[in-house]
């Protein structure tokens, strides 16, 4: 009971603290209602836009994109970082090559995407592939180098094939880091597609808050933080219950 | 010494080669999606001689300082007592993760309603991608640390502040440079973003922006190299200033959480 007063209720205290706060400054209008609006009406933003559909359409579209970019994205990621981590001769002819591109802040991609691609579907989803990829490239890199050599012998020992080897030698011993490299790909990818929709888009959450915006419905720009952020926390969440479920030997790090 | 010097050349003949054999295809015939690596060079050159860079750099740079010292300051003060009060780390650090689990751009918006389209939203912005990393960092730092340190503190009956300043903080350093770090290197990233939403702004990204819209590439790769060079410039520096003095004795071989925000 102690236990359970600490873990849930002292958190919750804070955020009920602050949805108080922000219900008795909109309440007494202490911000003028173009800045603020009550948690409530917000609410009812959320339900108006579920109900009309809109909600699911923008969600829809900002899914697929991340869905796409990210395949696309995580799955170079691992292929590339499979290859580095297990050949060193690989790595010092690439590494460095790929050490260059990490420098560029990921943003700074998305005009030449868009230049490169146009700037409907396509050039999205190159902008958050190439945003998720590198979290996965380097922590694949990283967990398939650390593979510990006492392992392969043993493998030798029991006679493994190189097929055998790479399924129960390899993979087990890099999935942690491939899962982190993944979690933080996913967090990337989502914050790339909102940006990407915020530049110019004619559908998705980004650009419904973009939308909002520009009309001064200081609802549908707040309805659209709230989703977003709840997506960002879910998936979060998501990818967190599947390490404790595929590595269960690991300790989860916050 | 010789064969790391080996492995370094290694790694250099890719990237030379990709340059060597951009020039060659492009001095037979330019395309417009791809000019020559020259060209990109005499922009940055020209630039530099309008004295357009400077006002960009300048820009930036105001904005990059300003926010990342509001967040820093803040994170590591969060970061500290979070680090230091079991009370206050079981009520705001729950929170803590669960919003910064909320894609920074995602905010843009909201921060442009409330501070305008100008400086301050991305200085607030900034603030924000940096606050993260070195809060948790810092905190991972505090909680780290062996409780039999602590115990010598309270031996000789340190204050409760004599104990944070003289043995948790050195005790924590480690954390909290790689928590800086993080942060410097992801306000960096952040701040390309806050400059992109919002069109000539006067900053560094304007120009990607310009060859963007006039269509001319070698802008958009020149300012990509610009941006890039930038940010490498700056965690090298920092690394370099947070290597000198009182954390020789540790610092480079411990690599604590690399989460960034």
């Amino acid at each position: 009971m102690r236990r359970f007063a600490w873990t849930i209720l002292a958190p919750f205290s804070v955020q009920f603290a602050v949805l108080l706060a922000w219900y008795l400054l909109a309440r007494f209008e202490l911000f003028p209602p173009t800045l603020l609006i009550p948690p409530q009406l917000v609410w009812q933003t959320i339900v108006d836009l579920w109900n009309s559909g809109d909600l699911q359409t923008h969600m829809g579209w900002s899914l697929r994109r991340v869905a796409l970019g990210y395949g696309i994205g995580a799955g170079a990621g691992i292929g590339l970082g499979a290859a580095l981590g297990s050949s060193r001769r690989l790595e010092i002819w690439f590494g460095p090559t790929l050490d260059i591109f990490k420098q560029v802040p990921v943003f700074a991609w998305a005009p030449m995407m868009i230049v490169f691609f146009g700037i409907e579907e396509a050039s999205k989803l190159a902008f958050v592939a190439v945003a998720c990829f590198y979290p996965v490239l380097l922590n694949t890199t990283q967990g398939v180098k650390s593979v510990q050599a006492k392992l392969f012998e043993v493998g030798e020992v029991f006679g493994l094939s190189p097929r055998q080897r790479f399924l129960r030698i390899v993979v087990p011993s890099a999935l942690p880091a491939v899962l982190t490299g993944l979690r933080q790909s996913i967090a990337l990818a989502w914050m790339a597609v909102v940006s990407a929709e915020l530049l110019g888009a004619e559908s998705g959450i980004g650009f419904y808050m973009t939308y909002s915006r520009q009309l001064f419905q200081m609802d549908g720009v707040l309805a659209g933080v709230l989703l977003v952020g709840a997506v960002g926390i879910a998936t979060n969440a998501l990818f967190g219950a599947a390490e404790r479920w595929l590595v269960p030997w690991i300790g989860e790090v916050a | 010494m010789n064969a790391k010097a080996g492995v370094i050349a290694k790694g250099l003949v890719l990237p030379l080669l990709l340059v060597a054999a951009w020039t060659a295809l492009t001095s037979r015939h330019e395309s417009l999606l791809f000019p020559s690596p020259q060209k990109s060079v005499d922009a940055i050159v020209d630039l530099w001689r309008s004295r357009t860079l400077q006002g960009y750099l300048a820009t930036s740079l105001r904005r990059y300082v300003l926010g990342l010292s509001i967040g820093t300051a803040l994170g590591f003060a969060t970061g500290t007592l979070v680090g230091s009060s079991r009370i206050a780390e079981r009520f705001l650090l729950p929170n803590v993760h669960m919003f910064r689990q909320v894609p920074l751009v995602g905010w843009i918006p909201l921060l442009i309603v409330w501070f305008g389209l100008g400086d301050l939203s991305r200085v607030v912005l900034i603030a924000m991608a940096s606050l993260f990393p070195i809060l948790l960092n810092t905190h991972a730092g505090f909680r780290q640390i062996p409780r039999g340190y602590l115990e010598v503190g309270e031996v000789f009956g340190l204050s409760g502040w004599e104990k944070v300043r003289r043995i948790s903080l050195p005790a924590a350093l480690p954390w909290i440079r790689t928590g800086s770090l993080l942060s410097l290197s992801f306000g960096w990233t952040i701040l390309v973003a806050s400059e992109l939403l919002t069109q000539s702004n006067g900053g560094l990204t304007d120009i990607l922006d310009t060859g963007r819209e006039r269509f001319r590439m070698e802008l958009v790769n020149a300012g990509i190299v610009v941006l890039g060079l930038l940010g490498f410039a700056f965690n090298l520096a920092a690394t370099k200033i947070w290597s000198i003095g009182s954390l020789c004795w540790r610092s480079q071989n411990i690599h604590p959480s690399n989460e960034t925000g």
